[in-house]
């Protein structure tokens, strides 16, 4: 946003996402006050969200679970279709695109790391045939001593001995599986990688293992991360950019560095209190009172008026818009009022 | 007299492919008032000890040496009956995942009832009030109607509290806590970590805490074991282990913490993985990790060497301290 040379690479404008959750037709029909009436129930998954992600950059969305972190991964993918809002990729919309023909070309730019490397990988598959299935599908005019050949050069740069390729998922152990997956993820060559949780379900010594390795392949590459994660200890260290999401609207906007040090938004400042971190003596953290509410009944106004210190009226009415504020995007009216 | 009292714990599990040992040479005490933290990776072991604490091991595992002393009583020797008079109501445990540990169809106030009333010969309505005091103490917001409600009706950080509220029901004089954040989001498990130390200090109970996040560890307990494979490499004070770490292994897993690392370098990890039990290493169980490592390391088992308040299983340290790797 500096300079206009930077432009966004992904663009989401105004994103909306609800699930309906209230079941089929006849599900849906409710005896009201002596009348039949059709009721219909949504769980508010994204509000009205935008964010820019920019060429070369690692940008971090965090949030606590059910913010809807993973549902904008997934719309941001084509994994699911946007209830309203757009999504575009080098200016181009991409979430209206829906013959396969039409999307390949941004499957191959854009790709994917998922949570759990025991349940993304086929268990029946060896990892050559699972590496081998992006490539194939990505490059049709590829003999199969070019694909092999790729094969081969993607499992030497995640450090997985070329010849284990035979083998089968259950024989690698947690990292070495996650590391398969992103060579998966890298086999097409692709410029943008959502990684969504890639090393929650790893232990601490494995975690930087595969955090070197992404950061590694992001400077080799020129690959640009959005990366997802409720780990805030990582994003500190990893993000360029950081995006706090509080109940599927954003919150907060900053680069890492500042966001870290001067955290703006109420949520922010708690949410940073709240990580645990070796050498402080359990220094006061910022207690919010009630829990995170529900997205079906989403709150009037600010959805963080509930649980936050500085509510006023005009919190509870008008909803926020995220605007820059000394360098950090904040959506808050206090601050924009100047009480914080 | 410790209140309790670990010496030489082992515990084994028969495989087809032969017997594996989960722990080995475990030996510490608590007393009371003790906080106790037990760090390591997955698969080292830490959850096995808790369970073999309070002699839960089932097989094909079991206690194939040493003996678990909980006030100067073996609990391998207890009968059944014996047994059940102790967990729950002097040792009682606090698990990873509230959602399996409440029962789904019973209401809290059931699960909290049934509790009391399987340890004392008590009325039921005398159960309720101990209930709801427990219940407040865990600083539940209208006790009374919880007790009507289900385990779905509650938040995850809602029914934690109520786990935490069953594990207190019968002041318990060791509480054994699994995990007891790692389901939950960061906001709600400083509430949640605010509260154990708070009900443990107050009550003066001991609390062994078994975790995998240092983060925590070094907030909530003030001595710490750190495992590998089965085996405690490392224990001391936790102030003394996380500032000036002796294993390699305490060191390389304090320095793997993207905190302890300028923003945007390198991380420095540890390479390979922790080996799974089968395979057999001779000499310290680290060693193919370590670099460090040297011909003796292959040879032998290290023996604990005090350094400090600390007591550390590793061949190396005093040549460590003397002569630091250059990358250092």
């Amino acid at each position: 946003m500096d300079t206009k040379l930077n432009t966004p690479l992904l663009e989401v404008k105004e994103l909306y996402k609800r699930f309906s959750i209230s079941g089929d037709f006849l599900d849906q029909l409710k005896f009201e006050s002596g009348k039949i009436r059709r009721k219909k129930e949504y769980v508010h998954a994204v509000n009205g969200l935008n964010l820019n992600v920019m060429q070369g950059e690692s940008l971090c969305l965090v949030g606590e679970s059910g913010c809807g972190k993973s549902t904008v991964a997934r719309l941001v993918m084509g994994l699911e279709k946007p209830t309203q809002g757009s999504i575009h990729y080098k200016g181009d919309r991409i979430d209206t695109l829906f013959a396969n023909k039409e999307i390949m070309p941004y499957r191959k730019k854009m790709q994917m790391i998922f949570q759990n490397p025991y349940a993304s990988l086929n268990p029946r598959m060896t990892i050559n045939a699972t590496l081998m299935e992006p490539i194939k599908i990505h490059n049709p005019t590829w003999d199969n001593a070019t694909v092999q050949d790729k094969v081969h050069e993607v499992m030497l740069s995640v450090g997985i001995d070329p010849t284990w390729g035979s083998r089968f998922p259950h024989e690698f152990s947690g990292g070495q599986r996650q590391r398969i997956s992103i060579a998966r993820a890298l086999a097409v060559d692709p410029e943008f990688i959502v990684a969504d949780e890639p090393i929650s379900a790893l232990d601490v010594s494995i975690q930087a293992q595969v955090l070197n390795l992404m950061m590694d392949a992001q400077q080799e590459r020129g690959l640009t991360y959005l990366f997802i994660t409720h780990d805030l200890a990582v994003v500190e260290h990893f993000g360029t950019r950081v995006a706090v999401m509080y109940l599927g609207t954003l919150c907060e906007v900053s680069t890492a560095e500042r966001l870290f040090d001067r955290p703006r938004h109420p949520y922010t400042q708690a949410l940073l209190s709240a990580i645990p971190r070796l050498n402080d003596n359990h220094s006061s953290y910022i207690k919010l009172q009630g829990e995170v509410p529900t997205p079906v009944n989403l709150p009037s106004g600010c959805v963080f008026h509930g649980r936050c210190p500085y509510a006023n009226a005009r919190c509870k009415a008008e909803i926020p818009i995220l605007t820059e504020i000394e360098g950090t995007q904040v959506a808050c009216h206090a601050i924009e009022e100047g009480r914080l | 007299m410790a209140l309790l009292q670990v010496n030489d714990l082992e515990v084994s599990f028969d495989m087809r492919s032969g017997s594996v040992k989960a722990l080995q040479d475990i030996n510490f005490s608590i007393e009371r008032g003790d906080r106790v933290g037990i760090v390591g990776e997955s698969g080292a072991g830490k959850s096995v000890l808790g369970f073999s604490i309070l002699n839960l091991i089932s097989r094909p595992g079991s206690i194939t040496g040493g003996n678990v002393l909980f006030e100067d009583r073996d609990l391998a020797n207890l009968s059944a009956k014996e047994l059940r008079d102790i967990r729950g109501n002097r040792i009682s445990m606090i698990f990873q995942d509230p959602m399996m540990t409440l029962n789904p169809v019973l209401t809290i106030g059931t699960q909290m009832i049934e509790c009391l009333q399987a340890h004392r010969k008590i009325n039921k309505n005398d159960a309720k009030k101990i209930a709801i005091q427990k219940l407040q103490q865990v600083y539940i917001p209208s006790p009374e109607t919880r007790l009507d409600q289900y385990p779905h009706e509650l938040s995850g950080g809602m029914r934690q509290r109520i786990v935490i509220a069953i594990g207190l029901l019968m002041d318990p004089e060791i509480i054994i806590a699994d995990e007891p954040t790692t389901a939950l989001d960061v906001t709600i498990q400083a509430e949640i970590m605010e509260l154990i130390l708070e009900l443990c200090e107050r009550n003066h109970v001991a609390l062994i805490m078994i975790t995998h996040d240092l983060g925590v560890i070094s907030q909530v307990t003030n001595r710490l074991f750190v495992m590998y494979s089965g085996r405690i490499i490392e224990q001391g004070p936790t102030k003394e282990i996380i500032n000036d770490a002796q294993h390699p292994y305490t060191q390389g897993l304090i320095n793997a913490l993207p905190q302890m690392t300028i923003r945007g370098e390198r991380l420095q990890q540890i390479p390979g993985s922790m080996p799974s039990l089968n395979t057999r290493i001779t000499g310290c169980v680290f060693h193919p990790r370590c670099e460090h490592a040297e011909n003796t390391c292959t040879r032998t088992h290290p023996k604990y060497t005090t350094s400090g308040g600390c007591k550390v299983a590793c061949h190396m340290v005093e040549k460590m301290k003397s002569q630091p790797l250059l990358s250092e």
